[in-house]
């Protein structure tokens, strides 16, 4: 039953409608509203989250929430602090006030300490956590950093067999799965040198979902690609919010960002300034700032 | 691969507990020591045998030996170290040409004389306007440093003095002509001419050197023996004996043993030396000479190499961690391999084996030779791999680290799976660099006992008066030992890069 749960969640509505029916089993309805329910769960909230660098407020009093399958676009002009915001989510960048959570971890920060050692165990806490959170949350960069000196398969199943300790084969097969998912069949014993940039960022994915993340983050992940290798990247992105992957881009394609969001964040000065659906941001935003912005995509 | 890593640390526990092991005090052996460099007639190598040690005071110390009814032990010892080896417990006597000064009266207890001779002065032949000190005001003369010639020429007032590390040297700035004259032990002189003919023996005796045993304060009851035994081959005309064949019995020993019969020995031992050292000049002699040379040369460049693959090895393990620490080792460790770093670069290795050898005994840790120029050389080569290691990290890009992160690995496992290995394929070149250098400086090793390569040709070179030659021997051992590992390490970088390689050729 665990099993069957976990793979239901990871469809959506009308698949799972089709799934039971098709299993013909008896539509438990309490089931199946529990399913739907856990469908609108909340993955990802962040309140009131801050962060400062050399008393610069980088990112200010941060608010918003992500459920479960959507894929959310940040966009804004280079500096607003999308970047930061997404490295704050993967505990990358350590920030100073404010709540994140992650699935079912909790971070809780506040600067305001009167006490040193409470606040070297709020840093030890913190330390733990965002071990966790990493594990649940896969991130793409915008610079090409698979690991030069091991194989495509091998940058697959590193992590795995470090982290989660999953034996070598089953962490092999599971690679091989994935990088048929990304459309690199055959790639296996290619080194990173010997892919294009595009190539790269669909085995850098690969390599992100070998840990069967919760949720996937990408940060400029096609900025560094030839133009022509973009779509191929954009691609699995789609593909994988099909399947129901929560996703979180910051990018400046606003074609994808439009044709794929579920929702749309426009960030500015470290602030967010609207949230929307991409139909509202794009053509009727209602916050000037966002319609300076947007304007510029247009033509 | 990590079995061999357990063996290894696993031989190199065995040799600290193996050298820590406690030495019989019992005196059944007499071990005693001397520079084999230090030339004919002291102690040098046999000319048809050279693994032999063979001087006037090896038949001395057997002579000694004989009375006292025990075995003798020869332990090879920088000339400098003779008397700090003495404390560390190495060897009982020291015994070598080691004058009774007042100053070295302070720190250690002399026997009687066993020998006493003077200074004499040498100059190229055909020089007729010196004949005594008085002829050398205002001119450059050569002097062994530390030693009476020295103090002789000083006191004198006017001499432009020159001071050497060996006699040759000084010889050899004679003949080519930057000082005049020579002023050293007789017996050095006398030998020395022998076999070079272009030098001669001027003028009177100079001032009196008197050769005695030294052993440590503390054993007074050793001293009474080696007096009573001194005394012994003293009156039954064993000294005399000996130094008769070493053609070294002079005037000044006639009045200390008061025996002025004449020689009825022949100097057999002197006519041996002075025969197989001159007879060299034919080119196919010289050949065969060195041929005999070889086995002593190969078994002192093994050890040379041993102890350089040890010490590379230390060095690189430990330059590891203290780079690991430096870098993400947090404020105090990361403090500490700087001060580490800083210090060991700031100072001369050679202060640092003097220390490891000689200091560390005085604190309880003595060490053997050999492990102790392995420590040596090995945490001094550690500092330089540290900062090798440093900027091969630096060298990856910082998004390799975040991407190891945000994969969910620690910072050890990010630095263990993907940092090291890139970084190990940048430092491969500089490492080989270093080991190169390392197998170099190992030759500093012999000024804690330990006889490799470069001290086995000063001792083969300067037994010969040959350092051409045997030069020219040594340089082509290092040259070998070096070889193969820069082909090694020129053959793992081509692997290593395999990847880079093909992606260049496919672009």
């Amino acid at each position: 039953m665990q099993e069957k749960q976990f793979f239901v969640i990871r469809l959506d509505a009308e698949n799972l409608l089709f799934f039971l029916v098709k299993q013909e089993k008896k539509v438990n309805f309490k089931f199946l509203l529990n399913q739907c329910t856990k469908l609108n769960e909340v993955i990802l909230e962040v309140k009131n989250l801050s962060k400062k660098k050399e008393n610069l407020l980088i990112l200010k009093d941060i608010s918003f929430s992500v459920q479960k399958g959507e894929l959310v676009s940040i966009i804004g002009r280079s500096g607003c602090g999308k970047t930061t915001l997404l490295r704050c989510i993967n505990c990358l960048e350590i920030f100073e006030t404010g709540y994140l959570r992650v699935s079912d971890i909790e971070i809780k920060r506040n600067n305001n300490h009167s006490k040193h050692n409470s606040l070297k165990h709020e840093e030890n806490d913190f330390k733990i956590k965002s071990q966790k959170i990493r594990q649940k949350v896969g991130m793409l960069f915008q610079t090409l950093n698979l690991f030069p000196h091991l194989t495509v398969l091998e940058n697959l199943i590193l992590a795995p067999i470090v982290v989660k300790k999953e034996p070598r084969e089953q962490a092999i097969e599971k690679a091989k799965v994935l990088l048929e998912k990304v459309g690199l069949k055959g790639y296996e014993s290619r080194y990173p040198h010997q892919l294009s940039g595009g190539q790269s960022q669909r085995v850098a994915i690969a390599r992100a979902l070998a840990l069967n993340p919760e949720i996937m983050l990408y940060d400029e992940p096609t900025s560094a690609l030839d133009p022509e290798l973009v779509g191929e990247v954009l691609n699995v992105m789609r593909d994988l919010d099909e399947e129901g992957m929560t996703q979180i881009v910051v990018t400046h394609a606003m074609n994808f960002a439009r044709s794929a969001s579920d929702f749309v964040i426009y960030m500015e000065d470290g602030e967010i300034i609207e949230i929307g659906p991409p139909d509202k941001i794009f053509d009727n935003p209602s916050d000037p700032r966002t319609e300076a912005y947007v304007r510029l995509f247009r033509e | 691969m990590k079995k061999n890593v357990y063996l290894t640390l696993f031989f190199l526990f065995c040799c600290v507990f193996s050298s820590l092991s406690l030495e019989n005090k019992e005196l059944k052996v007499l071990r005693w020591a001397a520079d084999a460099e230090s030339n004919a007639p002291y102690i040098f190598q046999d000319p048809k045998i050279p693994s032999n040690i063979i001087g006037f005071e090896v038949d001395i110390v057997n002579a000694i030996a004989e009375v006292l009814g025990v075995q003798t032990k020869f332990v090879q010892n920088q000339w400098d170290g003779l008397i700090p080896g003495l404390y560390r417990g190495d060897y009982d006597i020291a015994i070598n040409g080691l004058e009774i000064t007042e100053d070295r009266k302070k720190e250690v207890n002399f026997t009687i004389p066993y020998y006493i001779t003077y200074e004499q002065l040498v100059v190229m032949k055909g020089v007729t306007d010196i004949n005594s000190l008085s002829d050398l005001v205002g001119r450059k003369v050569g002097a062994l440093k530390n030693s009476l010639a020295e103090r002789i020429l000083r006191a004198k007032g006017g001499i432009n003095v020159l001071t050497y590390e060996g006699e040759v040297n000084a010889f050899v700035d004679m003949k080519n002509g930057r000082i005049e004259a020579v002023l050293v032990d007789a017996p050095i002189a006398i030998y020395y001419t022998a076999v070079n003919p272009e030098f001669e023996m001027v003028g009177q005796p100079i001032g009196e050197v008197t050769y005695g045993i030294a052993l440590r304060k503390e054993d007074t009851v050793l001293l009474q023996e080696l007096n009573y035994a001194i005394d012994i081959i003293q009156r039954n005309g064993k000294l005399r004996e000996i130094l008769d064949s070493w053609n070294l019995w002079n005037y000044m020993m006639e009045t200390y043993l008061d025996d002025y019969s004449p020689t009825n020995v022949p100097p057999k031992k002197y006519q041996y030396f002075v025969e197989s050292v001159s007879k060299k000049s034919k080119f196919l002699e010289r050949i065969e000479l060195y041929y005999k040379f070889l086995p002593v040369f190969f078994e002192a460049a093994l050890i040379t190499l041993g102890l350089s693959i040890l010490a590379m090895f230390l060095a690189i393990v430990a330059g590891l961690i203290i780079a690991l620490l430096r870098i993400y080792g947090g404020k105090i460790l990361s403090w500490l391999a700087v001060a580490y770093i800083e210090i060991i670069r700031g100072t001369p290795l050679l202060i640092q084996l003097y220390l490891i050898f000689y200091a560390l005994p005085s604190i309880g840790i003595k060490l053997s030779p050999f492990l102790a120029a392995i420590l040596g050389l090995g945490l001094n080569y550690a500092a330089y791999e540290a900062e090798v290691y440093r900027s091969g990290f630096f060298a990856i890009p910082k998004g390799q680290m975040e991407a190891a992160i945000s994969l969910g690995m620690t910072k050890f496992q990010a630095v263990r799976y993907v940092i090291l290995p890139q970084a190990i394929r940048i430092v491969i070149p500089p490492v080989t660099n270093d080991f190169i250098s390392l197998l170099k400086d190992s030759s500093l090793v012999s000024v804690i006992t330990m006889i490799e390569l470069t001290k086995v040709y000063n001792q083969i070179a300067s037994a010969y008066y040959d350092y051409l030659g045997t030069g020219i021997i040594t340089a082509i051992l290092y040259l070998l030992l070096g070889l193969p590992f820069i082909r090694i390490a020129r053959y793992f970088e081509k692997r290593l890069a395999v990847e880079y390689r093909t992606s260049k050729v496919k672009q």
